[in-house]
């Protein structure tokens, strides 16, 4: 008895110190957790769209859910990787029966190394944010899923406390979780999603080498096709309609990803095979969706408020056209027709290399195959107030500059189709320390 | 199938319920029961191999103890010669060596294919890859080093007549496979392991006291120290920059040192922790080792079951071999009594190692790390003479505490020359362990050495560090001779329940300083 008095209190101080800690940690101000409050609340969904932020940017719950009129249920956090948009699915189809499933793709999503602490921290706010009657079986399926049952997060999901960052600024984080409590109280309740107005224009002047394809590994990991062939699976085998779409982005960051169109079709190809639909919206002919640049874009490839609001004004209509069993494949150009029609620079960049005697300006851009770049180098030396040009236009890509004193340079190339008589039409400035 | 997890926590929580209550009469079926399903956990087509090498050296002892009865029968016949005896019996030594060598040439085969095939595959440019494990859908069954090294010598045993024969295939089969030391050893002995195994064991509270404490010492080790120190570690030496400064290579293989016996012991002390709840003492593989005096102590105190498996089952029967001990003679003629002892024996060290530094993996940097191991000692020993003469003549007090720290660091100086290349592939070793020398650039630590340590998050080097000073403080008591569990429960309970809950919580801590957890350093192996 003496023992079983030992282990009972042993235990209860334990649960008692992991309590406290659920009360530090993690910080209370996860987009997961509000994306899992809003779904939570409500009764019954008729259209889901799953994604990282390109999802969040393009179909706005809020935009969508007006232009629609139905129940539109955003599952779509910043980077949120495909296992957790496996884990918003599989939650998604158990407890409802939407009409549409918008599975907004992010090719990164295919390439990138899983983040673990942040597919810990959307599980645990999803348990978070989940009905108390639900928690103990959600919490059950979580530790004995084949992904989980035989490593760490088995057992560490019974501390929630786990899945956040140790927090920098402990009084704020404890009066940021006071406050979270007291927003939770009903009568605090409020809209979820309350998404910040997003209306930043992207500067296709300033933008240089940056894109999807510069930033991310290329090859599609195995784990990642198995985890998108999964929710196609789970859809086919739900009945439920899925749409894996790529939302509009901006030109430079399709023509910019060398393999783009053999992704295109490797996801056609996918989609069909588990009955689903592939549709890519940069493809969208103007009479379904017209992509305004820089208009619809405040970064490479996030959609701004105003884009969103277009966007999801144009899924509307496309999935009105859906109901009625329309012929919806004729509102898409072909890889081909959209490429010849790209017959401009999307934009220029510059890469210098410093040497010991000079500084190598190598430039590139982005455009249709149609298209031929000429480049004209522009200088500005320490101390100088104008450029003067270094190279004028031709085809080469690069020059040389014999930098003759140390300091700061600023150099400018402009880029113009060959045979235009505008000055330039796309240019990128930078500036050297040599 | 992780130590960390719910499926271990279930089957070794199940395990004991059925271990202690149904199958009380019958524990060890109970065990192999639990061995098999935590074997297969990890792929069924490894049970194959298990299997494999359980049959073969099982039948390979029958076979053994068959020989030696006909060859006792036929030598006590009536009328038979003196002569004829030792015919008899020099017949029945060639088959039973014949048999040793057939069985145990299969067994490392398979071994050697799992470890050595897709490193050399790759090497011809492709040429065998086809036949690469990963080529067939084949994973390396787990803790195939291990229990072929357990099986192994078991049947050398039974050639040297040290036990019988065991006759039941399923008692030989949990002797292999079960399944705490399946992870990365300790590597066990038949004579001292098959009594317990079968033995009915009563549930204790107090042996199971010890045996959580243990497992949570190991976990402690394993969590808060290992894991927390290994991405620092990477973030320092896997960018291979020709250019690093001595200094940071130094700071890395330092903590190396930590991690790697964080690691490995603690993942030992959870395995004996997990054996004591089944009434099971598995042989200890670790003591204290950066206590040690000499690298030949250092080896008898790091993965003590390894470094006793090669002492008896590699060292001295090579070292006794006719033309090893005809080398000795030679020596004693023409180098003197100290040479003829010595010379023999370092020959035997260099290739223990080059055997340990291969069996660590193909790769060069591994047996030159087992080679300089084997150096190391073969010099030691053959220099013995010299050094005590040099001691002699500078008056150094040998028996003094001081001098008894100086060999502690000079071993610990030793040791951290070899993880350079125990870590590192060969030529980054040298690169790195000649800019320790040659380019220290202690600037160069200040200014590098936070970025690195940033590799983990929050309190992870609180964590390291307070661990660090409870394993340092265990191994002083242990080194006295003293129990560390026994003066932990002299403390009043208040206090030891603090001690636990901080074990505890640091373990749980460790996971949110990292992005990803990793397995044991000699998992896999």
């Amino acid at each position: 008895m003496k023992h079983i008095a030992k282990i009972a209190a042993f235990t209860a101080i334990f649960l008692i110190i992991n309590l406290i800690l659920c009360g530090f940690m993690p910080p209370d101000n996860g987009s997961s957790l509000d994306m899992w409050r809003s779904y939570h609340q409500k009764q019954s969904i008729d259209i889901a769209v799953i994604g990282s932020s390109l999802a969040s940017c393009a179909l706005p719950e809020e935009e969508l859910a007006a232009a629609t009129g139905e129940t539109v249920a955003l599952m779509a956090t910043n980077a949120q990787s495909l296992d957790m948009s496996q884990i918003a699915l599989e939650t998604l189809l158990r407890e409802h029966s939407p009409r549409y499933v918008i599975l907004v793709m992010d090719l990164t999503n295919m390439t990138g190394k899983p983040y673990a602490k942040a597919q810990k921290a959307f599980l645990y706010a999803e348990l978070q944010t989940d009905s108390w009657k639900d928690k103990p079986a959600d919490l059950l399926r979580y530790m004995t899923s084949r992904d989980n049952f035989t490593g760490a997060d088995s057992l560490n999901a019974l501390f929630p406390w786990q899945s956040g960052s140790w927090p920098t600024d402990w009084p704020a984080t404890i009066q940021q979780k006071w406050n979270a409590v007291l927003n939770r109280l009903p009568h605090r309740r409020g809209a979820a999603h309350a998404q910040p107005e997003d209306t930043a224009v992207i500067n296709f002047d300033t933008v240089g080498a940056v894109n999807t394809w510069n930033q991310n590994a290329h090859d599609f990991s195995a784990q990642h096709i198995e985890e998108l062939t999964s929710m196609l699976q789970l859809c086919q085998e739900n009945g439920t309609r899925l749409l894996l779409i790529s939302a509009p982005k901006t030109t430079l960051d399709v023509v910019s990803y060398e393999t783009y169109f053999d992704d295109y079709a490797y996801f056609k190809q996918l989609a069909a095979e588990y009955g689903a639909s592939y549709y890519d919206f940069n493809l969208a002919k103007p009479e379904l969706f017209e992509n305004k640049e820089p208009d619809y874009h405040k970064d490479f490839t996030h959609m701004n408020a105003a884009g969103g609001h277009a966007f999801s004004l144009s899924m509307a209509k496309f999935l009105a056209m859906l109901d009625a069993g329309q012929d919806v494949e004729s509102l898409f150009e072909t890889p081909s027709e959209y490429l010849a029609a790209v017959n401009y620079i999307t934009n220029v960049y510059l890469t210098p290399e410093v040497h010991p005697d000079k500084i190598l300006l190598l430039a590139g851009s982005y455009h249709g195959p149609s298209v031929q770049a000429e480049y004209e180098f522009w200088v500005k030396a320490p101390g100088e107030s104008e450029y003067s040009r270094v190279s004028a236009y031709s085809t080469r890509s690069w020059t040389e500059y014999p930098a003759a004193e140390h300091g700061t340079y600023q150099f400018r190339v402009n880029a113009r189709i060959v045979g235009s008589s505008a000055d330039f039409e796309r240019y990128y400035e930078c500036s050297v320390d040599f | 199938m992780e130590i960390y997890s719910l499926s271990f926590f279930l089957l070794v929580s199940v395990g004991l319920i059925l271990y202690y209550t149904v199958f009380s009469r019958c524990q060890w079926i109970c065990l192999l029961g639990l061995s098999l399903l935590f074997f297969t956990a990890s792929g069924w087509k490894g049970l194959v191999f298990l299997l494999f090498t359980a049959l073969t050296i099982w039948l390979g002892g029958l076979q053994l103890a068959k020989l030696d009865a006909d060859s006792a029968a036929r030598r006590k016949a009536p009328g038979i010669t003196k002569d004829e005896k030792k015919a008899i019996k020099a017949q029945s030594v060639r088959r039973k060596k014949c048999l040793v060598a057939a069985v145990l040439t299969a067994n490392f085969l398979v071994l050697g294919y799992f470890k050595y095939w897709s490193y050399f595959a790759e090497l011809l440019s492709g040429a065998f890859s086809a036949t690469a494990p990963s080529s067939l859908g084949l994973v390396m069954p787990l803790g195939i080093s291990f229990y072929t090294f357990q099986a192994v010598g078991y049947l050398i045993d039974c050639y040297r007549g040290r036990h019988p024969a065991e006759k039941n295939y399923v008692r030989f089969l949990l002797f292999i496979s079960f399944f705490p030391q399946l992870i990365q050893g300790p590597i066990n002995r038949y004579g001292e392991m098959a009594p317990q195994l079968t033995a009915r064991h009563i549930w204790n509270w107090e042996r199971t006291k010890r045996a959580l404490f243990l497992f949570l010492f190991g976990a402690m080790k394993k969590y808060a120290i290992a894991n927390l120190t290994a991405p620092t570690i990477a973030a320092i030496l896997d960018g291979n920059d020709p250019k690093l400064a001595g200094s940071m290579a130094l700071l890395a293989i330092l903590l190396y040192s930590l991690q790697q016996y964080a690691d490995f012991s603690g993942g030992i002390d959870m395995v004996l922790g997990v054996a004591q709840l089944y009434g099971i003492e598995m042989m200890p593989n670790f003591r204290q080792p950066y206590f040690s005096t000499s690298l030949g102590d250092f080896w008898r105190r790091w993965h003590i079951s390894l470094g006793a498996w090669m002492r008896d089952y590699l060292f001295y029967p090579f070292a006794l071999t006719k033309p090893m001990q005809r080398f000795g003679k030679w020596a004693t003629s023409h180098c003197g009594k100290h040479f003829g002892r010595v010379l023999p024996a370092a020959v035997a060290n260099l290739l223990v190692f080059a055997v340990v530094g291969i069996w660590h993996g193909p790769q060069a940097h591994y047996l030159v790390w087992g080679l300089y191991n084997g150096l190391v000692i073969a010099l030691a020993d053959l220099l013995e003479p010299a050094f005590k003469k040099l001691n002699t003549a500078l008056h150094i007090p040998t028996e003094s505490r001081g001098w008894h720290v100086f060999r502690i660091v000079r071993t610990f100086i030793i040791v951290n020359i070899g993880w350079y290349f125990d870590r590192n592939e060969f030529v980054q070793g040298c690169i790195y362990l000649r800019s320790t020398f040659t380019d220290f650039n202690l600037s160069a630590l200040a200014a590098n050495a936070p970025g690195a340590f940033k590799a983990v998050s929050g309190p992870a080097w609180g964590l390291v560090i307070i661990s660090t000073l409870l394993v340092f403080a265990h191994s002083v008591l242990k080194e006295q001779g003293r129990d560390p569990y026994a003066e932990v429960q002299r403390l009043p309970l208040a206090l030891r329940w603090v001690l636990y809950y901080l074990v505890i919580f640091m373990v749980l801590l460790s996971f949110i300083c990292v992005n990803e957890t990793v397995g044991f350093l000699y998992a896999n192996f």
